[in-house]
């Protein structure tokens, strides 16, 4: 494609409005020399033709209003050439800009890369589209890799942890163990399941980024949670914990994330809780609430679901590791419902609210 | 007990062969897919411990030729890659359970013996030791004719044990295998002492004490 520069551009469209207008304008001009520069002439013609005496001349007056006259419409027309000009420009020459924003506003880092952006005639244009497409080539290029590099990561952390694992299993079975050693082995035991449980959460969180969870089935969040009960009831020892289903809530959805989401919460509440505490979960129509008492004070609502927080008034280690409210974010956000946090009179309450569009309706 | 263990890793393979040979399993390795291929085709094996990426090939073929021939050798599919679709497509084929790395020894012997026993026992169901008889289809347990009644977690746990008979199971294999996952999210697993303390005193109960006994504080053993 023939290629030229804005300015060029601009500077001979401006430039042919501007022949164009003049030439349109060329009555006009022959108006005011006949009306106001030659219209002396015109009356000394007249009378020396019909032999009169020639008339009283005010040179001065005329032509004082002819160049004013002739100013304007020089003036006139320039303006509507301009404002012809600006109006074509915007409309034509600057259509290639207005696309290019249009592609790089809808573009998102997540999203398969748009349609590289065409070339124009317009030099400029094309050295900005040129670039763009670089950058959202190589954007998206390094997103995915970094995607990918945190799941490959996990994956391979799994097989070293595997071995760990397993050789410690076999050490704990060694007789000659002294109880001190086998002190030193349970600890190592506890730091490879911490490394092991960070490294699945990462994972976790990598595969729902890339959208690894394409299956969807209608579940029903009551009858979930009913068999997950007897698992959280094990966990609560000493605590008192209440289901109310207030009404049934049927969504479409993965049962592996919502079964996390579900445990995460729970066992979050738990974990953080008071002896002799309580957990109360209530599911109705709206949404998935999840409460409970504990000792810490409110939480910092904007931070809350961050991954690796930790509340700097903490009074101690709950365990966890900071990815279990952050796994249930990136759930809910999956699913396309919102999840929030709030404090009132001393209990901790979690809830998931879907949007009435998403709900199944249940007879 | 003939086991096959096919896993590259070969620390973890002589890892999960040492701990099966203590209670009198034949534990034969591969660790290449070639290999994996030659002993399947040549032996038979109660049970084989199969890891889905290999070198030389992929691990669902071979389970894919086991079942071809015939074969009645219990699968048991363990990976690092842990997919749905992979654990799917693995129980498709046809092997028994599916179990994601990084895992509790005695988590997969409970899962082979399991194995090895449902196919043992097909038809019955029932199984018994030397004072104990439990149906798997009812979950009933028995201690010296007299019945016990046993909470899931409980029956679960005993299991458990059964399945690792002779050696010491760390608290947190128990936790994970009484709650799955989720004992991963507590940081203690003290929840479990209430189980373990019921099921003795029921055991003891019915006659059948010393069964478990607690080894330095951080495990369990059944003796």
């Amino acid at each position: 494609m023939k290629q030229k520069r804005l300015i060029q551009k601009s500077l001979w469209i401006f430039s042919a409005c501007l022949v164009l207008l003049f030439l349109l304008a060329i009555p006009l001009f022959y108006w005011l020399t006949k009306s106001f520069y030659a219209e002396e002439m015109h009356d000394v013609l007249k009378a020396v033709q019909s032999g009169q005496q020639i008339p009283e001349l005010d040179l001065e007056e005329d032509i004082a209003h002819g160049v004013m006259l002739q100013f304007g419409i020089i003036a006139g027309i320039v303006s509507i050439a301009m404002v012809l000009v600006t109006g074509l420009t915007v409309k034509r020459l600057w259509k290639p800009f207005d696309d290019t924003l249009q592609t790089i506003e809808r573009f998102r880092i997540d999203r398969p890369m748009p349609e590289p952006l065409p070339e124009t005639s317009v030099r400029e244009f094309t050295r900005l589209n040129t670039a763009l497409n670089r950058l959202m080539a190589d954007s998206t290029a390094q997103y995915r890799l970094q995607k990918e590099f945190t799941e490959n990561a996990s994956h391979e952390l799994q097989t070293p942890l595997a071995v760990l694992q397993g050789r410690l299993d076999l050490l704990l079975q060694d007789p000659d163990l002294t109880g001190q050693q086998a002190a030193l082995v349970q600890d190592m035991y506890g730091m490879t399941r911490r490394m092991a449980r960070l490294n699945r959460n990462l994972l976790l969180l990598a595969k729902m980024e890339n959208r690894q969870f394409e299956t969807r089935e209608d579940l029903d969040i009551n009858a979930l949670i009913g068999e997950l009960q007897p698992y959280w009831q094990t966990l609560a020892d000493g605590l008192t914990m209440e289901v109310r289903q207030v009404s049934p809530l049927c969504l479409p959805g993965n049962k592996a994330l919502v079964e996390t989401l579900l445990n995460n919460l729970v066992i979050n509440s738990i974990r953080n809780n008071v002896p002799q505490g309580r957990v109360s979960v209530q599911v109705s129509q709206e949404g998935i609430c999840v409460t409970n008492t504990s000792a810490e004070p409110a939480l910092d609502k904007d931070k809350v679901f961050i991954r690796f927080y930790q509340p700097s008034d903490r009074r101690q280690n709950s365990g966890g590791n900071g990815l279990g409210l952050a796994i249930a974010k990136a759930v809910c956000d999956y699913h396309g419902w919102h999840i929030s946090y709030a404090y009132t009179d001393g209990q901790h309450c979690f809830s998931v609210s879907i949007p009435a569009a998403l709900s199944i309706g249940k007879d | 007990m003939k086991l096959l263990i096919i896993e590259d890793e070969r620390e973890l393979s002589d890892s999960i062969a040492a701990y099966m040979r203590a209670e009198n399993y034949l534990c034969e390795q591969a660790f290449t897919y070639a290999e994996a291929r030659q002993k399947v085709s040549l032996y038979d094996y109660d049970c084989v411990v199969l890891d889905l990426m290999l070198p030389g090939g992929n691990g669902l073929d071979i389970l894919a030729d086991i079942r071809q021939r015939g074969n009645p050798a219990g699968v048991i599919i363990v990976s690092a890659k842990g997919a749905l679709d992979d654990k799917m497509r693995g129980l498709e084929i046809g092997a028994d359970d599916y179990l994601a790395k990084p895992f509790h020894l005695p988590e997969l012997s409970m899962r082979i013996y399991a194995i090895i026993r449902r196919r043992e026992f097909g038809a019955s169901n029932r199984f018994t030791t030397d004072d104990l008889s439990i149906d798997l289809l009812t979950h009933s347990v028995a201690a010296n004719g007299q019945p016990l009644s046993l909470t899931k977690s409980e029956y679960d746990l005993l299991l458990f044990f059964l399945g690792n008979r002779n050696r010491v199971v760390s608290k947190s294999a128990i936790a994970e295998h009484l709650s799955g996952e989720m004992a991963d999210m507590m940081d203690n697993h003290d929840f479990i002492y209430t189980h373990i303390k019921n099921l003795k005193a029921k055991l003891a109960a019915a006659g059948c004490e010393e069964h478990i006994r607690n080894v330095y504080g951080t495990g369990y053993k059944w003796q």
